[in-house]
């Protein structure tokens, strides 16, 4: 005997609360209403997602090697575009420093002389031609 | 014990029906889950309404989740499980207080032999009427914690034996005879001036 006995036998006094009469035989109907309405709310991309729901998962246990299978196919697939010679936009890595059709086509550098306070250039002997105009300074320090 | 004796084949049969797309078999399952689930979901909210919006959502989520039901427990413990976590979240959007619904008490229990045991006598604390006991027996089973009102609802009300409940609930059989202890324990407490 349980030293509960008393308060099992005041719970079961519960089993006697029931929903109103003829409950039953409506419930069915208004289950049948709820999945009507639910199915004309359900827009196509829900459907489509349920689909692919419910064929995932009739793989079973193996729908894990599925999943893996195809993220691995997704990301040889993007290293694969990103590779090809012909994605628009993209220069093949090996040819960027040989091939003629990449050549710089702007001028290199050239010196510039610098003008200094003696009237010759950097890098010059001060001449003595008389050709050469002293540069003058727009600016005094 | 209201635990009726189950044919699984039959369900099994109506499972099978029901996922090749027989709409009228799943209705048969309905039909025959409806009342038993009732017990269970309004035993654990204390309400009519809400028992029914809990019951329509959980044959909603059964019908939807059928596909997935690998037969690896039989569909009574599956229906179970999903309507004991479905009520437990329910709960827990709704918060523990809320009046609870006293209005659809069933006059059969005043031919119920216990109920006549229990307030027979001439104690004038026994002499309280069916709506005070249904009323603090409910209040009483409102404190419990969900899990715990969970495991009373099935075994005091709804008779499934321990092993049962341990299968629905996910947990062992120790936990179930635990929650059981704690909330009896409980129960007497609030319930004391009911008892012999």
């Amino acid at each position: 005997m349980s030293e509960f006995q008393d308060i099992e036998k005041l719970i079961r006094l519960k089993r006697y609360e029931q929903p109103p009469e003829g409950y039953y035989g409506q419930f069915l109907e208004e289950f049948h209403q709820r999945q009507r309405s639910a199915v004309l709310r359900q827009n196509a991309s829900d459907r489509l997602f349920e689909r692919a729901a419910g064929w995932f998962t009739d793989f079973g246990n193996s729908h894990w090697l599925y999943a893996a299978a195809g993220a691995y196919l997704v990301v040889m697939t993007t290293a694969l575009l990103r590779l090809s010679p012909d994605a628009p936009g993209q220069q093949p890595v090996a040819d960027s420093h040989t091939s003629p059709q990449y050549e710089v086509a702007s001028p290199a550098p050239v010196f510039q002389p610098v003008g200094n306070t003696t009237g010759t250039t950097v890098g010059e002997k001060p001449s003595s031609d008389e050709s050469v105009q002293p540069v003058k300074l727009l600016r005094e320090f | 014990m209201t635990q009726r004796k189950r044919k699984p084949d039959e369900d099994k049969a109506l499972v099978k029906a029901a996922k090749t797309g027989d709409t009228e078999a799943f209705d048969q399952l309905v039909i025959k889950y409806t009342p038993k689930l009732y017990g269970l979901v309004y035993n654990m909210t204390s309400n009519h309404e809400d028992t029914n919006d809990v019951l329509q959502e959980v044959f909603a989520k059964a019908y939807k989740s059928l596909k997935r039901f690998r037969g690896k427990s039989t569909f009574y413990t599956w229906i179970y499980s999903i309507s004991v976590n479905m009520t437990l979240n329910f709960l827990k959007k709704r918060g523990r207080h809320r009046k609870m619904s006293l209005d659809d008490v069933d006059s059969g229990i005043q031919n119920d032999p216990d109920f006549i045991e229990a307030t027979a006598k001439s104690d004038p604390v026994r002499e309280t009427n069916i709506s005070e006991l249904q009323e603090r027996l409910n209040m009483a089973m409102m404190q419990l914690s969900e899990d715990h009102r969970a495991v009373v609802t099935m075994f005091d009300i709804q008779g499934l034996p321990h092993a049962e409940i341990s299968k629905i609930l996910g947990v062992s059989e120790g936990t179930v005879r635990s929650r059981l202890f704690y909330a009896h324990r409980q129960l007497q407490n609030y319930l004391e001036e009911f008892r012999k």
